[in-house]
């Protein structure tokens, strides 16, 4: 095997350094992977970064040689800080910058302390991104009570109103993993009177205390991909005014758009499941089009006059 | 812990790979500091140089001559080495002759506090390169996921060189001069000035239908972001503020249970209450969008007043419902 170009070996002792810093130690064979390296080269090129030596001004000699290590099980580990991050001067590429300042800025919205070292990076990246970036991260008032029962491995007594139902239910949940995707925190959680884990959405958690049950959580927890309401969708063709679009409820997946000529457009709106299909049906103005299925106009008046009845 | 690669003592006058020459003469430079290094004080005592160099009487380098001069174009290479492949970069102390390192842009704890950052946060679309910060973290145990849009990237670099873009935003051609990136109900947005339309527009992103990146107009550094550009209010999507109808302000009777729902949809303060249950009170300027966010409630709900607002809703449902 040829020796590896100097870039090359800068490139793998910047991922092989990197992945050990932020991961706190990583096995031979995960760097080998990682840099696409045979393990022989690898460990030749490592030995680059062991033999760090120079001689002082009194004549001593140092060696940065500490600062990781190869052990006897092939794993590197870094025994200090990653001093040649330490000196970096240049700041993080513009898209490492950007995405760094996605994940600190997520960070401060979600942090219970003060963070005063991630904000002093977070300040130092937007001046290097230069782009003013707007995130506004909802965080629901149970979270830390969610976060206090994960961490003491105990249940959790809530009151959780399910998307579109009328009241409530209270129940006791066992945690397992907290987590934020699509804009909205989620407890992977299983009800003590269930075997299987769901997914409940924190926001819709009314109130919670930690509960009185201990447990031991599982491991690894997968967390789903997304969630497949195709089964749900509801979808009706209608024929509306091009201005009224943009009052329909939210969530909502528009269809191609076919003019009319009148000032009128022709489309399909899809929902997701019968509550939000009501729902959509009264929120068309009065002089909407239902073009199929049929029977939904039928469904949007009983519907309106249901709500009409138990109006005060 | 036992070392399997030993590390013995290297001489300083031993032979080094560039590569180890190059890393000795970052530690060298980082331990030296303020006082910096002088290309002698370097060709002495960082392994991989030479430190045979010829010298005077006095025994200090000589600064004229092919061995100078080889000497000065290898530290000049590995400095700029240093700079591209590490990121670390130094200041010639012209008067003094010395090398010092450029201080670092983050300091340990900052860097520490961005990995913790990005082990907990797992930003998707914008891809981690190998071997830059945070790009090393397992994100498996991430607790929030954000979704970048492939976009971002894009218009992050025409924001930061002020270029105009143009792309097609349902169905039709847009131009924009950028200025800010933002998120709403985790949708990301672009705000900007549309020069055809003279006028501030933001745009969804997932609603650009564009093959390829975005088509630059002009050349860079072609506008300013104008001091009157506000990116809180270009990213306020709330609709109690966007509409156009003359302002009202509606008091809504809401069921407690139903109440963190009413006020993540449609905001507003709380005030007295009504038999038991609290009234919310918000500005409602656009309508039709109000009485249908209302309608979500169903009779969980109780629209108190105005009095144009009950009849707003209850004059749709007589409608819809096809009574008298």
């Amino acid at each position: 095997m040829a020796a590896l170009t100097k870039q090359r070996q800068f490139d793998v002792l910047r991922a092989v350094l990197g992945l050990v810093e932020e991961r706190g130690s990583a096995p031979i064979a995960e760097c080998v992977e990682l840099t696409g390296v045979p393990d022989d080269v690898l460990r030749e090129t490592l030995r680059a970064a062991l033999f760090v030596d120079y001689y002082t001004a009194d004549g001593s000699l140092v060696s940065e040689s500490s600062s990781f290590l190869l052990d006897e099980r092939s794993v590197v580990t870094l025994t200090a800080s990653h001093w040649l991050r330490d000196v970096a001067a240049a700041p993080p590429p513009p898209d490492t910058a950007m995405r760094l300042l996605v994940a600190g800025t997520t960070m401060q919205a979600i942090a219970e302390r003060p963070t005063p070292d991630l904000d002093r990076a977070v300040t130092k990246l937007a001046g290097e991104v230069a782009v003013e970036l707007r995130m506004p991260v909802d965080v629901p008032p149970v979270l830390s009570t969610l976060r206090e029962a994960l961490d003491q491995h105990r249940s959790v007594e809530v009151r959780y109103l399910s998307d579109g139902a009328d009241t409530p239910t209270e129940r006791e949940l066992l945690p397992h993993r907290l987590w934020s995707r699509w804009g909205h925190w989620y407890l992977t959680a299983r009800d003590v009177t269930r075997d299987e884990a769901h997914q409940f959405r924190v926001d819709r958690v009314l109130w919670a205390v930690v509960g009185a049950t201990p447990f031991d959580p599982p491991d690894n927890v997968e967390l789903p991909e997304w969630f497949d309401l195709s089964a749900h969708a509801r979808t009706v063709r209608v024929r509306l005014r091009a201005d009224s679009i943009e009052s329909l409820p939210a969530p909502h997946r528009l269809g191609p758009t076919t003019e009319l000529g009148d000032g009128r457009v022709e489309l399909d709106v899809t929902v997701t499941g019968d509550r939000r299909l009501d729902h959509l049906l009264v929120c068309l103005p009065a002089d909407t089009e239902i073009v199929e299925p049929a029977e939904y106009a039928e469904r949007r008046r009983r519907y309106a006059a249901r709500l009409l009845e138990r109006s005060p | 812990m036992t070392l399997v690669e030993t590390c013995e003592s290297s001489p300083v006058t031993g032979d080094a790979t560039p590569t180890e020459r190059i890393l000795n003469l970052a530690a060298y430079l980082k331990q030296r500091g303020n006082e910096g290094a002088s290309l002698d004080d370097i060709a002495r005592n960082v392994r991989g140089y030479d430190p045979d160099a010829a010298r005077d009487e006095q025994g200090d380098l000589l600064t004229e001559g092919s061995e100078w001069e080889a000497l000065r174009r290898m530290t000049r290479r590995d400095l700029q080495d240093l700079r591209d492949a590490w990121g670390i970069d130094t200041i010639y102390d012209e008067e003094a002759h010395r090398h010092r390192l450029r201080p670092p842009f983050f300091t340990t704890q900052e860097r520490a506090a961005l990995i913790a950052a990005a082990a907990a946060v797992d930003v998707e679309g914008i891809d981690g390169h190998r071997g830059q910060l945070g790009a090393g973290v397992d994100d498996a145990g991430a607790q929030v996921v954000i979704r970048v849009h492939h976009y971002v990237a894009d218009l992050r670099d025409a924001i930061q060189t002020c270029t105009v873009v143009r792309f097609e935003h349902e169905g039709r051609s847009r131009m924009l001069q950028p200025f800010a990136l933002g998120t709403w109900h985790s949708r990301w947005y672009v705000a900007g000035w549309d020069p055809e339309l003279e006028a501030l527009r933001r745009y969804r992103l997932d609603r650009i239908h564009q093959h390829g990146p975005m088509e630059r107009v002009g050349e860079p550094g072609s506008y300013e972001v104008p001091d009157w550009f506000d990116a809180v209010l270009a990213f306020d999507f709330d609709p109690n503020a966007w509409g156009r109808d003359a302002r009202l302000r509606a008091r809504v009777r809401v069921e407690r249970d139903h109440l963190p729902a009413f006020l993540a949809e449609l905001g507003g303060q709380i005030g007295d209450e009504v038999d038991g249950e609290p009234v919310v009170a918000f500005e409602v300027r656009h309508y039709e969008s109000t009485r249908n966010r209302i309608l979500f409630f169903r009779d969980h709900v109780q629209v108190l007043g105005p009095p144009a607002l009950v009849a707003l809703i209850r004059d749709h449902l007589i409608a819809l419902a096809g009574v008298t």
